[in-house]
């Protein structure tokens, strides 16, 4: 009896530390989604940052502009989309508020990355740095820290 | 309004930031996917580059159709100076195809890098150099369009003004034969003055000089926040060297002038008008718009002003359109009227386009509620 007991104790206590962790990250999501809105926060819609963006110029579909990045993002909408972006900053040159939405696009992958629905191509590209430390998977030694996502 | 969950959300503004809501979104990459989905739909929005800054693309329920990807030019003919090209195509990438035979398609909206040929047909855009080359309708051979039956119908020079300038409420253009002009060296020069008066008469001295192609207007408080002397400012384009400012710093100049209303934008003031006066009441508007702390940039070549409102000063826009029309003046000169003007045509107006709405799209399939 003393055991189950315990044992219902411990699941307990358990499940508390994953809720408070889910928590945690739901506030952390939620920090950064602020955090998204807030760099597209003074996008006029204008669309000057389609001329410059390499995507944008092979795809010609509005959802891969910046443009289009920054209107789902105002109304925080995250979509797998984020990922087709090269964060070569040419949107922020060309913008006349030089807004940065490569930015903004860069915390939205960590949105989904987060949420568990990073591509899985990505996936796999940070399981190899975990394990080798080279994002193909032919290092020899695993690090630390990581710093890319 | 249904909260889209769709990445279609990106189709629900354009410049405008007005916010509507597609129903769906199609983005064909042939002439016959439009004619398709014309005949299969009840509810067409046409969008092309998504510059305009009246909401005439912003969709309330129908089929938005893209036509970004029909951007192909099909004939050139240097010797006649004309090109066929499908009208997705946007205007600086035909510049730049022009570029290598020494010419190009005048018309230029401060949009350029980003507008369509097809969005500039159906707004009959003006922009900076209206003075020289007028509007975008001048400068059309033929255009091909897409009627409510789904049918492509070719209308010639005397039938395009059931089109142009009709923000695609009677069709859809999908083709167009453009004429073409030589491209020029071009330069520029700043005339900065205390007193409007001043800078009207400048502005009446030079304007037909065929010299010149551009004739642009700063307030002094437009000219403050481009880091212009702040004093009026006229920035007048050349067809040749006389200008002051040459290569890089003509370039530098055109693009400052381009990102004017950005700049205001961002300040707060994102509610842009077009009246359109003659120029010898220019001063009066401007003296009421100064009163009112409402900043105004413009083609004062031919006499076209932005005036641009804050949040809070946008209920003064009627009395805006009440003086313009005391004056004399247009309530739009080049930006349409779309969704956001529609309340300020009258009644003529109103029958006119009432009547070439009723004639070309009679089941009001092309882009319903706008203008009328």
């Amino acid at each position: 009896m003393k055991n189950k007991k315990e044992d219902v104790k411990e699941i307990v206590k358990v499940d508390e530390e994953i809720k408070k962790d889910q928590k945690k990250e739901e506030i952390e999501i939620n920090n950064i989604e602020d955090e998204i809105q807030g760099i597209v926060d003074g996008c006029i819609n204008c669309g000057l940052c389609k001329s410059l963006c390499p995507v944008f110029k092979i795809m010609e579909e509005e959802y891969y502009s910046p443009r289009g990045k920054a209107i789902m993002f105002s109304e925080r909408f995250i979509d797998k989309i984020v990922f087709e972006c090269n964060l070569c900053k040419a949107c922020e040159q060309k913008c006349p508020l030089k807004i940065k939405v490569w930015e903004a696009v860069r915390n939205a992958r960590e949105v989904l990355n987060l949420k568990g629905k990073e591509l899985e191509a990505n996936k796999e590209m940070m399981d190899n740095i975990r394990q080798t430390g080279n994002p193909f998977g032919k290092g020899d030694k695993k690090t630390d820290k990581l710093y890319c996502c | 309004m249904i909260k889209l969950k769709s990445k279609d959300i990106v189709y629900r503004t354009d410049a405008s930031q007005i916010i509507g809501n597609p129903l769906k979104v199609v983005i064909p990459k042939t002439i016959n996917e439009v004619t398709n989905i014309v005949r299969l739909n009840q509810k067409i929005i046409p969008r092309g580059g998504g510059t305009g800054l009246v909401g005439g693309c912003v969709p309330n329920e129908g089929v938005v159709i893209d036509l970004s990807k029909l951007n192909k030019i099909i004939r050139f003919d240097e010797r006649r100076k004309k090109i066929e090209v499908e009208t997705g195509i946007v205007l600086d990438d035909l510049n730049e195809f022009l570029d290598n035979y020494s010419l190009e398609f005048p018309v230029k909206p401060s949009s350029h890098e980003v507008c369509t040929i097809g969005g500039m047909i159906a707004t009959d855009a003006v922009g900076s150099r209206a003075i020289k080359y007028g509007k975008t309708s001048k400068w059309i051979e033929w255009i091909e369009i897409i009627d409510s039956q789904g049918k492509i119908i070719r209308k010639g020079k005397a039938e395009i003004s059931d089109f142009t300038g009709l923000e695609g409420i009677t069709g859809i253009i999908i083709r167009a034969s453009l004429k073409l002009s030589p491209k020029v060296k071009r330069s520029a020069s700043i005339i900065s003055r205390e007193e409007i008066s001043d800078i009207i008469d400048i502005v009446r001295e030079i304007r037909l000089n065929s010299e010149i192609s551009m004739i642009e207007f700063f307030d002094k408080k437009v000219s403050g926040l481009l880091g212009l002397e702040k004093k009026y400012n006229l920035l007048i384009e050349y067809e040749s060297d006389s200008g002051e400012l040459k290569g890089d710093a003509y370039n530098r100049i055109m693009s400052l002038r381009d990102s004017t209303y950005p700049i205001l934008a961002e300040k707060g003031y994102s509610r842009i008008e077009d009246p359109r006066m003659f120029l010898d009441k220019i001063s009066d508007l401007i003296f009421w718009l100064e009163a009112n702390k409402i900043p105004t940039f413009g083609h004062l070549g031919v006499g076209i002003l932005h005036p641009c409102f804050s949040k809070e000063q946008e209920k003064k826009i009627p009395d805006l359109m009440r003086i313009v029309k005391r004056l004399r003046g247009q309530v739009t000169g080049e930006h349409g009227i779309g969704l956001l003007k529609k309340n300020f045509l009258d009644k003529t107006e109103k029958k006119l386009y009432e009547s070439v709405k009723k004639r070309n799209d009679p089941k009001n399939k092309f882009n319903p509620e706008k203008i009328i």
